[in-house]
């Protein structure tokens, strides 16, 4: 089979097109004659091709000396290991003889670059050959640009015949084709999700054959509630060391060869879509935490303006809003995930609750603000956002189980120019709800109680108040190693209940009743009057509140 | 927000001259009104005399904005708390709020005001009145979200410490004293000379 094919033309059709020049470009249309492993003894025009391993870097170099001397069309270095830098004066050699010598990164024998030249050459023999590069991997390129990501994914749901979805890292849908999954779109993207946190690791490799960080693609096996099981192939789709997002296939049987391979021909072209809309959600991002900031920090000299300004964003500011600030510890799994997908899952679930919510990070937290029906009654209206908190809590537990959360939520305000407000007493409820609730992780501004009239009294006020009632106690506490503090807080946690204070304190009831009229002696007040268990109750907050929250107390 | 600015108070090196109060007063024409305020620090639990300025510490979670009913406080991007005078109607909630008492209510205006951080001076590349006025360096402007001194806390014992508002201000603990006249003993009862 004859053919003048130059070595510039092999390297630009695919498997070869990942090639590194280290010398000689300018000899890039020498004609290649035939292909050899190794430097034959003579041979104009033989393209060399010498396997590189760093430990034999001087038998390497000898040999392109060799090489050079034949003189070789080109010299093909090939491996996965890292090539150094070729001596100085070997480079000059072969930039004066416009031999290129070129690295390419793959383990493949010197058969296969055989096979790709002979292939070159029989297009070129048809003629077909520039029509062939052209076209080659531009059919997906085209077809994104023309109907956009949908548009690719319809397709290559055809093509394999079973239903296909682009998702995100966090296991949320990004787009899906025509075919619907069984049982549901949803369904099959939760059971994916569920698999992933629970089976763990099970993305680091295929489950069948070859157990390796790069077998592609990762292969579950999900049983579905009816008992059916079917299979979803995870393609991941990856740039650098930033993952994207997945591409995941629902079949019964699994993948053939065929498909894997179009998968993966079509991972680039999705992966590259998915960049671009990263980095316009990226520059759109920091525009609008920028808005966020300013709204939440009463920033804004008009209402109007921020009518306005929310707008660009589709966001109605007309209507009044609600805020909600969330903070999560620790647990997070064997992923660190970062805040961004943290806030699509939180932004999933906020979907079903409210139509519009606007989530974003402040200060290492996550604020949620949602719209408010003015003529809603004050009841509903936070029934509706601790629905969506306890929603949130759930599906984050769900997710990650070893996490904690918190969640404090603001007062309605009518008009957004008091947004600010809201989130300030939506951080006061999270802070102080974390020590004044002790089993509950949601709390309201307005459920803080005495607490949320305590946070706008003076910090003497209060010390003076606690001290008069708690004074004695304390003292003696602190004298006599005790821990009638402790048993007053429990009792009064326990609104009286001498059975289960005793239970939370590992007592016996009578040891109980005993320190309580211990302590009833110690303040001289009877526990038996409303009057006394107000103030005591009130007294024992801003000491709880002082400790966890306030620290030492001022002068 | 990339930045939070704030004070860094060396306790090490205040002298309590009041050079910072009254370098204040005289930037912001304050009259009676004092935006920042030397204390003198005597319960320090190493028995340490010494001095403490303070001043709006522009926190967090301000409870001054929380409280305010008319929306006069706002938080810069950098950090800044500000006053809006025009908006004041002198109703002083924010004051009881405060866990410092930082905001001063002037009878002659019936406003409140504080501290801004001369944020004026800062827009020209200027320090604050108080951080140029300070002859030892005790006081500094500090941006918390960059790198701190490594012996820099956030709580100054028995003083300072309100987790809920999280001030923006950061405390060089002082060390332990030095006793010059002891050593002046010392060397006198051993036959030297006076230091």
């Amino acid at each position: 089979m004859s053919g003048a094919v130059t070595v510039v033309e092999l390297l630009v059709l695919e498997p070869l097109t990942d090639f590194r020049i280290l010398a000689g470009w300018k000899g890039r249309f020498n004609r290649v004659e035939k292909i050899y492993a190794g430097v034959p003894e003579a041979g104009r025009g033989t393209l060399v091709v010498l396997p590189w391993h760093p430990r034999e870097t001087e038998r390497t170099i000898v040999s392109i000396r060799e090489a050079l001397k034949l003189p070789a069309a080109a010299v093909f270095l090939t491996g996965k290991n890292v090539v150094p830098a070729l001596p100085r004066e070997l480079i000059a050699q072969c930039d004066n003889a416009q031999i290129p010598v070129v690295h390419l990164p793959w383990s493949n024998g010197w058969e296969q670059i055989e096979a790709v030249w002979r292939l070159v050459a029989y297009l070129k023999e048809q003629r077909m050959f520039y029509l062939f590069l052209q076209n080659a991997g531009s059919h997906f390129v085209r077809l994104v640009t023309r109907e956009g990501l949908v548009g690719l994914v319809c397709y290559l749901e055809k093509v394999v015949n079973s239903p296909l979805a682009v998702i995100t890292p966090a296991f949320e849908l990004i787009c899906s084709g025509e075919q619907k999954f069984v049982p549901s779109t949803e369904e099959f993207v939760r059971l994916v999700r569920q698999a992933y946190y629970t089976r763990g690791n099970c993305l680091k490799g295929s489950t069948r054959g070859k157990s390796s960080v790069h077998v592609e693609p990762a292969v579950i096996t999900l049983q579905e509630a009816c008992g059916k099981e079917t299979i979803a192939s995870l393609f991941k789709l990856q740039a650098g060391n930033k993952l994207y997002g997945y591409l995941v296939v629902q079949t019964v049987t699994g993948l053939n060869e065929l498909e894997i391979a179009l998968m993966k021909q079509a991972g680039p072209v999705i992966t590259s879509e998915l960049l671009k809309y990263d980095e316009i959600l990226e520059v759109e991002r920091k525009y609008q935490d920028n808005f966020i900031y300013d709204l939440l920090h009463n920033n804004f000299t008009s209402y109007e303006a921020i009518i306005k300004q929310g707008k660009i964003w589709g966001w109605d500011f007309t209507k009044p809003r609600q805020i909600m600030v969330m903070e999560i510890h620790g647990g997070l799994g064997r992923e660190e995930l970062s805040f961004e997908h943290l806030k699509l899952l939180i932004s999933g679930v906020a979907a079903t609750v409210f139509k519009e919510s606007i989530i974003s990070e402040l200060d290492e937290k996550i604020v949620v603000i949602v719209p408010a029906e003015k003529s809603q009654m004050q009841k509903e209206r936070k029934a509706e956002i601790k629905r969506l908190a306890q929603l949130i809590k759930q599906r984050l537990t769900e997710c990650f189980p070893e996490s904690s959360f918190y969640c404090g939520i603001g007062r309605f305000y009518p008009s957004v120019m008091d947004l600010c407000r809201c989130y300030q007493e939506a951080k006061t409820a999270m802070e102080l709800g974390r020590f004044l609730k002790h089993k509950e992780a949601i709390t309201h501004f307005e459920e803080l109680g005495v607490m949320r009239l305590l946070a706008g009294v003076s910090y003497e006020q209060l010390d003076d108040f606690c001290q008069e009632y708690l004074g004695d106690l304390i003292a003696y506490d602190e004298k006599n190693n005790s821990n009638l503090m402790e048993t007053l807080e429990t009792y009064l946690q326990e609104s009286g209940d001498i059975n289960k204070t005793s239970g939370r304190l590992y007592v016996h009831p009578n040891t109980l009743r005993h320190r309580i009229k211990k302590i009833e002696e110690i303040l001289g007040l009877s526990l038996e009057t409303y009057e006394n268990l107000v103030n005591l109750f009130t007294a024992l907050k801003i000491y709880i509140m002082r400790q966890h929250v306030f620290g030492n107390k001022l002068d | 927000m990339s930045r939070q600015l704030g004070f860094l108070m060396d306790l090490q090196k205040c002298i309590g001259c009041k050079g910072c109060a009254m370098a204040c007063k005289n930037e912001n024409g304050l009259g009676d009104t004092d935006w920042r305020r030397v204390m003198v620090l005597t319960e320090h639990p190493q028995n340490f005399f010494g001095f403490l300025s303070m001043a709006c510490n522009h926190c967090a979670n301000p409870a001054c904005m929380r409280e305010c009913p008319k929306g006069c406080f706002k938080k810069r991007r950098d950090g800044i708390v500000l006053h809006d005078p025009s908006r004041c109607t002198g109703c002083k909630s924010c004051i009881g709020a405060c866990p410092y008492r930082v905001p001063q209510f002037n009878p002659l205006t019936g406003k409140v005001s504080k501290c801004n951080l001369c944020f004026t001076r800062l827009e020209k590349g200027l320090k604050p009145a108080c951080v140029e006025a300070c002859i030892p360096e005790a006081l500094q402007l500090i941006d918390l979200e960059g790198p701190l001194p490594e012996n820099s806390q956030e709580a100054l014992p028995g003083y300072f410490s309100v987790r809920l508002t999280r001030p923006s201000v950061r405390f060089i603990l002082p060390g332990s004293n030095i006793r010059f006249w002891r050593q002046v003993m010392c060397n006198q009862e051993q036959g030297g000379r006076e230091l």
